[in-house]
């Protein structure tokens, strides 16, 4: 099962035309949240109409999923916490989005939604206790926001990760955690795109200018993990137990 | 359709306000409640820091868009030269003040609004192979229905806005 990973698009339209253009070379398309820019001059209600149909175009050439990054945020839910209500549309195409869990080529695949509060961690939580005893495997996260004290969140000044995430990372153990969020680790000789915590491996390609996200290929049945960015390539084998960059020599 | 009302003529007890180059008419983000109507001049519109627009016309509207939709001024309109334009302080009052001066308003509104689908529909004609430029039809559809969501932006648990 091979799938492209690609995260804080933020509603860069040439970008999101790439994937509607690479989508049908994957069996799964991952995007790891923050679709919308709440800092473009683009109101987010257009905004939220123009990614849904672009994860329309998406899911008509192959399986895609799309959880919810804090950028996504639009109301407050019936607890008083923000959530990303409109993303659920995309279910009707076929989207996986938060909340839901799908297996895809072989794998589980768990949605987590962007917790904003006490009421949605808690939720989460159970998604996640839910999905472990069903025991599919390999088991694959999408979470906007990496762990903490990972190289997958070195901004070049801090680590900047999500500390419930790396909690619960360390209680699962899923496979694969296909995350965002933190734009800079990638492009940092301290910071990585891959990071692999126990059993699991944790991937954030970044985010850079031009037509072309910074994404990360990961090929289940072969075993291996691809960077591309326009800082260059690097490749890893799942297998491995660490990962050693190379870009930078 | 009977013919537009001049708005000059239908604004010519109001009072005016000169602007010097540079100065701001109204700015992106403020909200001012004004509607401005241009006397002479000229007038550059931004928006996020791109030009978008310059207003010559004498009688063209500035501030309504934001004064209709009950919202902040969503571009910044600065004189590019020495320019004179009439100010209606109580904007939604003015746009309410006679059928002349809002069929006006309307008339105004509606070809902006013709113009701007027509450049569309023949951007994803001529670009039907890129699909955030195919799907304008789609998009464009989808928003003429809706009524404006009052979206809230932002996480209370994330609050930098640059992640």
């Amino acid at each position: 099962m091979r799938l492209l990973l690609v995260s804080d698009l933020h509603y860069t339209l040439p970008q999101l035309d790439w994937v509607v253009g690479q989508a049908e070379g994957f069996d799964l398309v991952v995007l790891a949240g923050d679709h919308l820019d709440i800092a473009s001059t683009v109101p987010l209600d257009a905004q939220t109409v123009v990614i849904l149909r672009y994860l329309e175009l998406m899911a008509e050439r192959t399986a895609v999923v799309a959880s919810s990054g804090n950028h996504d945020l639009t109301e407050r839910d019936g607890h008083g916490e923000k959530a990303a209500p409109w993303l659920a549309a995309a279910r009707s195409v076929g989207v996986a989005v938060d909340g839901d869990s799908v297996e895809v080529g072989g794998a589980l695949v768990t949605v987590c939604p962007w917790w904003d509060g006490p009421v949605q961690r808690e939720a989460l939580e159970g998604q996640l206790a839910r999905d472990d005893e069903r025991g599919g495997r390999p088991w694959v996260w999408v979470y906007h926001w990496p762990p903490s004290e990972s190289p997958t969140t070195w901004t070049g000044r801090r680590f900047y990760g999500d500390a419930d995430l790396r909690d619960w990372i360390d209680a699962y153990r899923p496979d694969v955690v296909l995350a965002g969020h933190v734009h800079e680790p990638p492009f940092k000789p301290e910071g990585s795109w891959a990071d692999r915590i126990g059993d699991t491996w944790v991937f954030n390609a970044g985010r850079q200018i031009g037509g072309v996200p910074a994404h990360v290929v990961v090929d289940l049945t072969e075993g291996t993990a691809v960077w591309w960015s326009l800082l260059g390539d690097e490749q890893l084998s799942l297998a491995d137990a660490a990962f050693t960059r190379t870009v930078f020599d | 359709m009977p013919p537009v009302a001049d708005l000059l003529a239908l604004t010519s007890s109001l009072p005016v306000l000169d602007v010097d180059v540079g100065d701001p008419v109204v700015r992106e983000g403020e909200r001012t409640g004004a509607v401005f109507v241009l006397e002479r001049g000229l007038l550059h519109v931004t928006r996020g820091g791109v030009a978008i627009a310059e207003i010559s016309a004498p009688g063209a509207l500035v501030g309504e868009i934001a004064v209709l939709v009950g919202g902040d001024h969503s571009a910044t309109v600065t004189a590019a030269v020495p320019s004179r334009l009439r100010v209606a302080a109580d904007g939604a009052g003015f746009l309410r003040s006679s059928p002349d001066v809002t069929l006006h308003v309307a008339t105004e509104v509606a070809q902006r609004l013709q113009l701007l689908i027509a450049y569309l529909a023949d951007l994803q004609r001529q670009y039907a192979g890129a699909p955030g430029l195919a799907m304008v039809h789609d998009v464009l559809a989808k928003l003429t229905d809706r009524k404006g969501a009052a979206f809230e932006a932002g996480s209370d648990r994330e609050p930098d806005p640059l992640y």
